[in-house]
């Protein structure tokens, strides 16, 4: 099968121009590839770069040198040489990033933040309330707060808002970083399952989870950054 | 496979006061539905750009094509006629005024002033204007029962809100904002930035914002020009830009926001 | 005629300047053209507009009727109708079939005009945009690139605010599907006369130096709404002197106890109608 994602000789130095110039060299010379049903977990030490490494696959940081390749609707696009709005594309329709934080639109409700990917991704039904209402109650948020903004929902809800968010879309790649560190163990074995499941429909997933017990439930191959750091 | 039309395309836009740099050099690209701001400090040349872009002053050199129709090739703005220039300026353009004084007429009522765009789409029926004016209202969050009221007497954000629903009830093509929030205190900023990012996503309209507002820009643009001394130093993605920027001065910007 | 004035009191060239300027205005219906305006021996707002054009036009073999407000015998109309058998030495009359050169100020005969004669207006403020923008070098964009929405703002607000229309006078026109223009302080009652009429209207603004024409047999439109047709002004009562139930009326007030009377406003015509 096709990877995914493909880098080549991927490099990223931070150059702070303000600090003297100072350059911090934090990774080089990646060549990395994930397939569809892969879960792949980012690991090493703290600063070994593995958030750097997930953004600029979400081309939110820009790589100093080498290329990233994406595979959507079976054609590969070479994200630096993509224009803005076809990242944006490939954000509302390839790959789905669950971040750390929650960032949402102030005012909007819960159920109509997890309503709106459907929207962006043009699969919205006649049928996808029930859909939403359905993952909202598997991840175990209460009814009464669907209306709710969750601006103030305490740190394990606004995860699993999060979460809800991005995994009611159809999307074949997902990012998750620390996806289940606000949570307890009962909802932990919840959001487990739901990533099983998106494996088993094919879903090639990159994750960055620090317990090693967690990882290694749902993880089908683990990725060290520490090789590719610069000494 | 991914295509979008384009509705924008500037090509070294250069302007000159006298011998002064107003912005110089200037090139990018605008697709539909897209948002596009432009960050820098006071002087960098945000406006001056601004100005050129929505034919308020004719640029010393460069070109401004816009789509004017789907099926026609992008046409020069500096090359058409001021009347068709101006036609387009009342229907396919908008320009939210930092100062809703220079945006609206204050002594018309607020029906008034967003009948004005919709009557040059040629409806000359009183009720379908007033219904299409409420329609607006409504969608900008203003209250329905001031309708008849005289911007005069509204508050900042109100009016910034009329301007808007003023703008958007021609469905324009491309709306430009200068500071939209600038002047608002932060709670009614932030209501009114959610209520242009709920309106933008509906309607696919593409725009143009000017700010030095760092959060209003992180909070409604795709893409972003970083300007300094009338040249563009960076571009890219927004989050890409903020999050990771590359040029000294922008690194300089994005260091020097506040922490709440 | 008295000594040391030419005829009609304006100089040739000042005449030639301001019939070339009438020639202009008829050429571009509503558009309204600049002249070089003259210092007129009474003050602005008394007609200095009107009385240039009139003194312009006029020559040895016209007979002039003066109306204010419809009537011949009020204080303006007989003073310029003076003023002008001073300076000319012509004829004047109060009756509208026989004049040749009708100036008016605020009516328009309620006796249909004919091809032979010419109506002049004196007119306070020839802009209608003027109220609804403030700058000059704007109102002549939007004249000059039609850009009209503005005027249909103003009908709006009216409508908005007070239910329809109130806008009883110089109601604004489109002339010859063309430009927007003010038919001075008229009553809009007279409004649909101005369409197709067979005579020439002249307008003439002193103050602002403005003249502008409506050709004989050109299209004259009150502006509108399609759900919110134009109307003309209607009485429940008929003229108290000569019966009247077609003509503008004017209201009365007859005693301290408030009684009233309407009472046409054109004159000549009430007079006309109570001898037949």
């Amino acid at each position: 099968m096709n990877p995914s994602i493909k880098t080549t000789n991927l490099q990223k130095t931070f150059t702070l121009h303000n600090q003297n110039s100072t350059e911090l060299k934090v990774l080089k010379n990646i060549n990395f590839s994930i397939s569809p049903g892969e879960c792949v977990a980012l690991t090493g030490k703290s600063g070994t770069g593995k958030s750097t490494f997930l953004r600029m696959l979400y081309g939110n940081y820009l790589p100093t040198a080498g290329s990233i390749e994406i595979l959507y609707n079976d054609t590969y696009f070479d994200l630096m040489n993509c224009l803005e709005h076809q990242v944006i594309y490939l954000r509302k329709h390839a790959i789905g990033y669950v971040s750390q934080f929650l960032v949402v639109i102030p005012r909007v409700s819960t159920f109509d933040i997890v309503s709106n990917t459907l929207k962006q991704q043009n699969t919205l039904e006649d049928n996808s309330n029930e859909k939403i209402s359905h993952l909202l109650e598997t991840l175990n948020i209460k009814k009464n707060m669907w209306h709710l903004p969750p601006m103030t929902f305490s740190g394990g809800e606004q995860q699993r808002v999060n979460i809800a968010k991005t995994f009611i879309g159809n999307y074949p790649i997902l990012f998750l970083d620390e996806p289940t560190s606000a949570l307890d163990k009962e909802n932990t074995e919840i959001v487990l399952e739901l990533i099983k499941s998106k494996l088993n429909k094919n879903v090639a997933i990159i994750t960055i989870i620090h317990d090693a017990t967690i990882r290694n439930q749902i993880c089908t191959r683990e990725f060290n950054l520490e090789n590719f750091t610069e000494v | 496979m991914i295509v979008k039309d384009k509705i924008l395309e500037v090509k070294n836009l250069t302007h000159y006061y006298g011998e002064q740099v107003g912005c110089e050099d200037i090139s990018f690209d605008l697709y539909q539905g897209e948002i596009l701001g432009i960050v820098g400090e006071s002087g960098s040349g945000k406006s001056t750009l601004l100005k050129c872009l929505s034919g308020q002053i004719s640029p010393s050199q460069g070109m401004i094509n816009f789509c004017i129709d789907k099926s026609q090739p992008l046409q020069d703005l500096c090359k058409i006629s001021e009347q068709k220039k101006r036609s387009l300026m009342r229907k396919e353009w908008g320009i939210v005024q930092q100062n809703p004084r220079d945006g609206l007429r204050l002594r018309v009522s607020a029906g008034g002033n967003i009948a004005e765009r919709i009557i040059n789409e040629e409806i000359k029926n009183y009720s379908k204007i007033r219904n299409k004016a409420l329609e607006w209202m409504d969608k900008t969050e203003m209250e329905k029962s001031r309708i008849d009221d005289f911007p005069v007497n509204f508050s900042g954000g109100m009016q910034q809100r009329l301007q808007i629903s003023k703008i958007l009830s021609s469905n324009p093509k491309l709306v430009y904002m200068d500071e939209p929030t600038g002047g608002l205190d932060v709670s009614v900023q932030a209501k009114l930035l959610d209520t242009i990012t709920i309106i933008v996503r509906d309607l696919n309209v593409s725009m143009i914002i000017v700010s030095h507002d760092l959060a209003v820009v992180k909070f409604l643009t795709d893409k972003l020009l970083v300007m300094k001394s009338g040249k563009v130093v960076e571009s890219g993605l927004t989050d890409r830009v903020l999050d990771d920027p590359q040029h000294s001065y922008t690194q300089l910007l994005t260091s020097s926001i506040l922490q709440v | 005629m008295i000594d040391g004035f030419n005829f009609a009191y304006l100089d040739e060239a000042t005449k030639r300047m301001i019939r070339r300027t009438i020639l202009k205005a008829i050429c571009i219906p509503g558009y309204q053209c600049p002249f070089g305006g003259r210092e007129m021996p009474l003050a602005y707002g008394w007609g200095t507009g009107g009385i240039q054009v009139t003194a312009s036009i006029i020559g040895i073999n016209d007979t002039l009727k003066v109306i204010d407000q419809g009537a011949d015998d009020t204080t303006n109309a007989i003073s310029i109708k003076n003023f002008f058998k001073k300076v000319c030495k012509i004829e004047t009359t109060e009756d509208t079939e026989k004049a040749t050169i009708i100036q008016t100020r605020h009516r328009i005969p309620e006796k249909k005009l004919s091809e032979n004669q010419i109506l002049v207006y004196q007119v306070p403020q020839p802009e209608p945009l003027r109220r609804l923008e403030p700058k000059e070098q704007e109102t002549r964009k939007l004249h000059a690139y039609e850009e009209y929405a503005l005027m249909h703002v103003k009908l709006y607000e009216e409508i908005s605010h007070f239910g329809s229309v109130i806008k009883t006078y110089a109601y604004p026109v489109r002339t010859n599907k063309r430009y927007i223009t003010d038919p001075s302080p008229t009553p809009k009652f007279d409004n649909p006369k101005m369409d197709f009429m067979e005579a020439l209207q002249l307008f003439g603004a002193g103050r602002e130096r403005r003249i502008y024409a409506i050709p004989p047999y050109t299209s004259v439109q009150s502006l509108d709404f399609e759900d919110h047709p134009f109307q003309i002004q209607t009485w429940d009562e008929r003229c108290d002197i000569c019966g009247s139930n077609n003509s503008y009326l004017d209201e009365i007030i007859i005693n301290d106890k408030g009684e009233k009377k309407f009472i046409c406003s054109d004159t000549n015509y009430c007079e006309k109608n109570l001898k037949t």
